[in-house]
């Protein structure tokens, strides 16, 4: 049934008269109402189904969300901390990197590598002792210059 | 219970709305009328930014070897106010940071004060050490620190950076916009005590990196270079001395040094003399090096034949003034060649009565004396040329022998670099161009090459510069199994204006003569031995040889030499 139908449903139903309470006076004792054992109202009690199903589907799905908005929170907290944490290490690196670098450079260079070398001895070839061959069509050589 | 009267409801109510239109107004006021400088202000207490500084880009040699490099390092600071020891902890901080215990104590005491510099661009390993002590109210801030892993390796050329990483001279100082990159800034916002907030915003507009300089430099040639040259000022007994080794054909500089240097990583204690790139800014008077343009003019204008004789004394007088060779000889018979090979200083001042003052001028201008020769660096020289107007006979005579105009060593490598490349001038330069970061190389742009002199001219004067170290002045120039082609030069030099008894001894040359790859310019300034082919001749020998060796030059065929006066 929709809820249009159920509410015009309800409306048809005659609606309870306002109870007006009345001073209480205590010369005259109340008159014992007799008991009533009718059976609830078929309708009645659908509509207390219908508002523990709706409670219950309202927990569950507002649990839901709450419960994902915050893990959604704490996956995006975890990956900003993840991301400075590469972020960091990346940087690292990259400062390692640079004093490999430097380090390479700086091992290898000729002003460190001279002074030990010609402690040890050793000696720059003489112009003679190396030959510098031509390579065919790596350069040109212009022959002799004539006058 | 009885009603309360109508009136006070009335005027309870009219308080409340009073006082709910008084709330609506602020709030209209602090929402609409103020919600700029509101918002504003909330965020400058929320919102935190900080510069992020780019890194300085390296410079490297044209092999790509890192020549300056930006490391991280740490300024170390004390707030004096929780030092709890000063004479415990500047004990400590002196043996690691290698300073006097007694001045670091008395910054630790320093009083009514908050920061106090203890050192600066520390070694990063240095400072953990410091650090690993937890020594109380002592700092560390992260800071860049640049760093020439060749020490004093081209130093003149490389130049240096302040503390503030900013380019304080040489390709430092020129290229500082390249070099420099772009900061850039991390926004984040913070919580009430400062911390950032994990979830919180965060705009990180990231620094551009500055991009890496290539140089023509090559770290072999230059240390080689270095060496040579120091060991030539020691053993002459000199003031000092400069080279430039450049590739003729393309005018790529492989070395460039004046002796003495300094070591760019410890700049603050280099003298100020020994900062100077004297090969781009000083400029000095060239002497007999500058020979051959009186030759190329002799030769473009067709004023003097290649076989024409003259009859050369050893002295003359010109103006009023007497000119004279370095060594009385009796009347000669010389060509053009022999006046080049032996360095005549009245034979060229003979050619250049010849060929007049305003071609000579014509040609000195051609070969770019007078104007820089745009290398791209800062302070470069453009030399002294007389005003044409002003010339004299005596002008024009001193001129021919390379007195009475000055130029850089720059210069002349590009006046010998035009003679190899058969009269065409190219621009020396010592930057190829910038590299991306895929490794690619983004050339600098270049003036054109343009030609200064006829092929055969350029030709002749090869024949008559090899004549020069084979049979003339510069016999300490040869290298067995190679021909060169080079100048003597010896210049008295300038001093107030007078020319005094001290000199600048040179030799400029190239080689292989007939195909040559590569023009050296060595320049002692002040040499016991006076003389360009006793002083720096051999160390032109000694650098080529190097240079043969590094850049692998193959020998090639010689070159005649050019017609003598003795010859049959």
């Amino acid at each position: 049934m929709s809820l249009p139908a159920r509410e015009a449903e309800r409306w048809a139903q005659p609606r309870p008269q306002p109870v007006r309470r009345r001073a209480i006076t205590p010369a005259r004792a109340p008159a014992a109402r007799p008991p009533t054992h009718e059976p609830p109202h078929p309708h009645r009690r659908a509509r207390r189904e219908h508002h523990s199903a709706f409670w219950i589907l309202t927990a569950v799905v507002v649990s839901a969300m709450v419960v994902g908005l915050v893990s959604l929170n704490a996956m995006r907290v975890d990956a900003a901390y993840r991301t400075r944490s590469v972020t960091e290490r990346v940087r690292l690196l990259s400062d390692e990197r640079r004093n490999l670098v430097n380090d390479v450079a700086r091992l290898s260079s000729p002003s460190r590598i001279g002074p030990w070398a010609r402690r040890e001895g050793f000696v720059h070839p003489a112009s003679g002792d190396v030959v510098i061959l031509q390579v065919p069509g790596s350069s040109s050589s212009t022959g002799e210059v004539g006058e | 219970m009885k009603r309360p009267p109508a009136g006070r409801l009335v005027a309870l109510l009219g308080a409340m709305v009073l006082a709910l239109v008084g709330v609506v107004a602020r709030l209209v006021l602090l929402q609409v009328g103020d919600h700029r400088a509101l918002a504003a202000q909330g965020l400058r207490q929320r919102v935190h930014p900080t510069d992020l500084p780019a890194e300085r880009g390296a410079i490297v040699d044209r092999t790509g070897v890192p020549l300056a490099i930006t490391l991280e390092a740490r300024d170390i600071y004390a707030d004096p106010r929780y030092v709890t020891d000063p004479v415990g902890e500047a004990a400590k901080v002196a043996r690691i940071l290698n300073l006097r215990a007694r001045d670091v104590e008395r910054r630790l005491r320093t009083p009514d004060a908050t920061f106090v510099y203890l050192g600066r661009q520390v070694d990063v390993r240095v400072a953990d050490r410091l650090e690993a002590l937890g020594l109380p109210g002592i700092g560390f801030l992260e800071v860049p620190k640049r760093y020439y892993p060749a020490g004093a390796l081209a130093p003149q050329v490389l130049g240096f950076v302040g503390v503030d990483a900013t380019g304080l001279a040489g390709l430092e100082f020129e290229y500082e916009d390249i070099l420099a990159g772009t900061p850039g800034t991390r926004t984040v916002e913070l919580s009430a005590d400062g911390l950032p907030i994990a979830s919180g915003m965060e705009i990180v507009e990231p620094a551009i990196a500055g991009r890496t300089l290539v140089t023509t430099l090559d770290r072999e040639v230059q240390y080689l270079a270095q060496e040579a040259l120091r060991r030539a000022v020691k053993e002459n007994h000199a003031k000092g001395g400069t080279l430039v080794v450049m590739d003729a054909r393309t005018g790529d500089i492989s070395a460039m040094a004046s002796y003495p240097w300094f070591d760019p990583n410890d700049f603050e204690h280099a003298e100020r003399e020994a900062v100077r790139n004297r090969a781009v800014t000083d400029m000095f008077e060239p002497g007999s090096v500058n020979k051959v343009v009186t030759a190329a003019a002799a030769l473009e204008s067709g004023s003097v034949g290649v076989r024409e004789i003259f009859q050369v004394p050893w002295w003359m007088r010109v103006g009023g003034y007497t000119v004279n060779d370095s060594h009385s000889h009796p009347i000669q018979a010389m060509t053009l060649g022999d006046i080049v090979a032996h360095s005549s200083n009245i034979g060229s001042a003979m050619v250049a009565e010849r060929v007049g003052s305003a071609e000579l001028a014509s040609v000195l201008a051609r070969f770019g004396y007078g104007s820089p020769t745009g290398v791209g660096f800062p302070g470069e020289a453009g030399g002294v040329v007389p005003e044409l107007l002003n010339w004299t006979d005596i002008t024009r005579a001193t001129v021919a022998y390379g007195q009475g105009i000055s130029m850089t060593p720059l210069q002349m490598a590009a006046v010998y670099a035009t003679v190899a490349n058969g009269g065409v001038w190219v621009q020396p330069r010592l930057v190829r161009g910038t590299s991306e970061p895929d490794g690619r190389l983004d050339e600098a742009p270049r003036s054109e090459p343009h030609r200064v002199l006829s092929e055969e001219t350029a030709t002749m004067l090869t024949r008559m510069l090899a004549s020069v170290v084979e049979t003339g002045t510069g016999g300490a120039a040869q290298i067995p199994g190679y021909q060169v082609a080079g100048k003597t030069g010896t210049a008295r030099k300038l001093v107030d204006g007078r020319y005094v008894r001290r000199y600048m001894a040179s030799f400029v040359g190239f080689l292989p003569a007939s195909d040559p790859r590569v023009v050296i310019v060595v320049s002692v300034d002040e040499p016991r031995t006076v003389y360009g082919g006793v002083a720096a001749a051999p160390v032109f020998s000694e650098i080529a040889r190097h240079v043969i060796q590094r850049l692998a030059i193959p020998a090639a065929p010689p070159v005649r030499l050019p017609p003598f006066a003795s010859d049959p």
